[in-house]
């Protein structure tokens, strides 16, 4: 009894010592699963600090460069792998945003870009950037901090008409702050829809949202439902993002997620890790764009009133009599038709449903009027996905 | 005196110089009794093409008073039709119907007897629907209008005859401001009985 304590002494120095040796082998195992960290450039000296500028005059930089252990895990990764990759054409901004439609372009909506989108050929400049934007906007070329008026603070009329990305996004314009390349992150969703509507034809929900604010499923999300999106991000790591990326990719390991991206700088899709904007942390990310692009839904054609008289001998009715013609501009199928109405002279709150008619039909009777009775009419088509074009408006 | 009060009075004499006259050709002890029936048409020639024409059954009593003159009472039913209605076509049925009093004067050229006769009837109409407006607009109403019919009877035997009548009845009625003529002639052909009481 008396060696007992000896005895169980020893035997816990033994299980010690298991445990340390099992804890070491866990713990060397865990090291190789994680991912190596990025091998740091040295710290660069010139770029704009400015908050949404493009980049464009960066010096190149090495990337980190990450040796993933693993190949892209369907269940938890995603990867656009088709993205047209391009080289920044006077700003970061409308080329991220090109390459974006370029990639819907690809899939789903040929009217987004023209010519061959896979390749960054002049046409594809022209819209990234037109020579007119370069004429009027960019030059005189300017980097901070001596910024030098261009032609954005003359009079309109004497600027070109906006005929690419660059000029919708307002990207270089002297008047709003912008050295050349630069463009300011609140224009982008705004960019965006003038640069959809000056296509026409689709619709555009551009949603900005801080990093922090976004969740890890969410950007998988809009990258597995084929929806690249746009990163406002710090590739220097000085606390202020001024370069936007075009993602495609999104992964994780061991335990830290990266997002993939064309940066374009080059033509690579290159990987960072996705956290937050921070000084001293670089391609940390700002801003995240997503962008919803969906076919525009247009409203009947030819919407019109005729007032018709039911007689029942006894009495009378008065019907509007509502017809119109399918809109041939809708490329997804029509599903329903929307009638909306309100007494004449109310406000636009009063419009109340009065039918939802199946596509096929072409006239709608609204019964059961008085002889007074005036309303006004709004028509709306809406397609499978529930999308509802804007009214067609008819008055009595 | 208002005019619904004027005509509410004027019915109730007629009433009661019905009942009066009744009442003198009471010792009489003689009543005839009938039924007519056919064809009733429609006047208003869009009600006419909704509904086309109909036919009417009309039970009716008689009392002689004096050689020459006679009063009677008797009912009117039957005309239900139904057509379509509307620029939906949609299925709709009228019905007219109502009772009536008269008062007459007959001629005998044995065994003929020719009469004519005038009198007002208390006429319901009901125009029904299936318009989902319909029931916002309920047409079940109904009027006073006058009655005049001229016929001829031809005596079987002594107590039992056969009757022709031709009767017209200007119903015009306004349920909601548009007028409606529900008016029709009436060939009505029929079988009597005079009872000796």
């Amino acid at each position: 009894m008396k060696n007992l304590p000896r005895a169980a002494s020893r035997t816990a120095a033994g299980l010690l010592a298991v445990a340390a040796a099992a804890v070491a082998i866990v713990s060397a195992a865990q090291d190789d699963r994680r991912p190596p960290r990025p091998i740091r450039p040295p710290a660069a000296g010139s770029s704009s600090p400015r908050s949404g500028a493009a980049g464009v005059s960066l010096p190149p930089r090495p990337f980190p460069s990450y040796r993933f252990l693993r190949p892209l895990n369907p269940l938890t990764d995603a990867l656009l792998p088709d993205m047209p990759a391009y080289l920044s054409h006077h700003g970061s901004a409308p080329t991220a945003v090109a390459m974006l439609m370029a990639y819907h372009s690809l899939h789903g909506f040929p009217e987004l870009m023209p010519g061959d989108v896979t390749v960054q050929g002049p046409l594809i400049d022209d819209i990234i950037a037109s020579p007119g934007h370069y004429l009027d906007y960019s030059l005189p070329l300017d980097e901070p901090p001596d910024l030098l008026p261009d032609k954005s603070e003359g009079p309109p009329e004497d600027c070109h008409t906006d005929d690419s990305l660059a000029d919708f996004l307002c990207t270089s314009r002297s008047a709003f702050g912008n050295f050349y390349g630069d463009t300011l992150s609140v224009d982008i969703k705004a960019g965006i829809e003038k640069y959809l509507k000056w296509v026409g034809g689709y619709r555009v929900i551009t949603t900005p949202n801080r990093c922090q604010n976004v969740a890890w499923w969410t950007i998988r999300n809009e990258i597995i439902s084929g929806r690249p999106m746009i990163f406002l991000v710090d590739p220097e790591g000085r606390g202020n993002a001024d370069l936007y990326v075009t993602v495609a990719g999104l992964r994780s390991e061991g335990g830290v997620s990266f997002y993939g991206c064309h940066t374009t700088r080059d033509r690579e899709l290159r990987w960072f890790e996705l956290r937050p904007v921070q000084e001293g942390r670089e391609w940390g990310v700002n801003t995240i764009y997503t962008v919803v692009i969906t076919q525009a839904v247009f409203p009947p054609l030819e919407a019109s009133i005729v007032r018709v008289v039911n007689d029942y001998f006894f009495f009378r009715e008065e019907i509007n009599r509502l017809s119109w013609k399918p809109n041939p501009s809708n490329k997804t199928p029509i599903v329903r038709t929307k009638i909306l109405r309100k007494p004449l002279g109310s406000p636009d709150s009063a419009f109340a449903i009065v039918a939802e008619l199946d596509a096929s039909q072409a006239q709608f009777d609204d019964r059961g009027l008085s002889s007074s009775d005036r309303f006004v009419y709004r028509l709306t088509s809406v397609d499978e996905s529930g999308h509802e074009s804007p009214p067609a408006t008819v008055t009595n | 005196m208002s005019a619904p009060g004027a005509r509410a009075t004027g019915r109730a004499a007629a009433v009661l110089a019905f009942a009066a006259l009744f009442a003198a050709a009471a010792p009489a002890m003689d009543l005839t009794a009938g039924l007519m029936l056919g064809p009733r048409t429609l006047r208003d020639p869009a009600l006419k093409a909704v509904y086309g024409s109909g036919t009417v059954y009309c039970p009716y009593v008689l009392l002689p008073v004096g050689r020459f003159f006679f009063l009677g009472g008797g009912y009117e039913a039957g005309f239900s039709r139904s057509g379509l209605i509307g620029i939906y076509r949609e299925p709709a049925v009228l019905k007219v119907f109502g009772g009536e009093m008269f008062a007459g004067l007959k001629v005998r050229f044995n065994p003929l007897i020719l009469y004519g006769r005038a009198g007002i009837g208390r006429f319901t109409y009901r125009q029904t629907v299936e318009s989902p407006v319909a029931g916002d607009y309920p047409v079940d109403g109904s009027k006073w209008a006058l009655s005049l019919a001229g016929g001829a009877r031809v005596e079987l035997t002594e107590r039992l005859f056969l009757s022709g009548e031709l009767k017209w009845v200007p119903l015009k009625v306004s349920p909601y401001d548009i007028p409606v003529d529900l008016g029709g002639m009436r060939y009505l052909f029929g079988v009597g009985y005079t009872f000796s009481l």
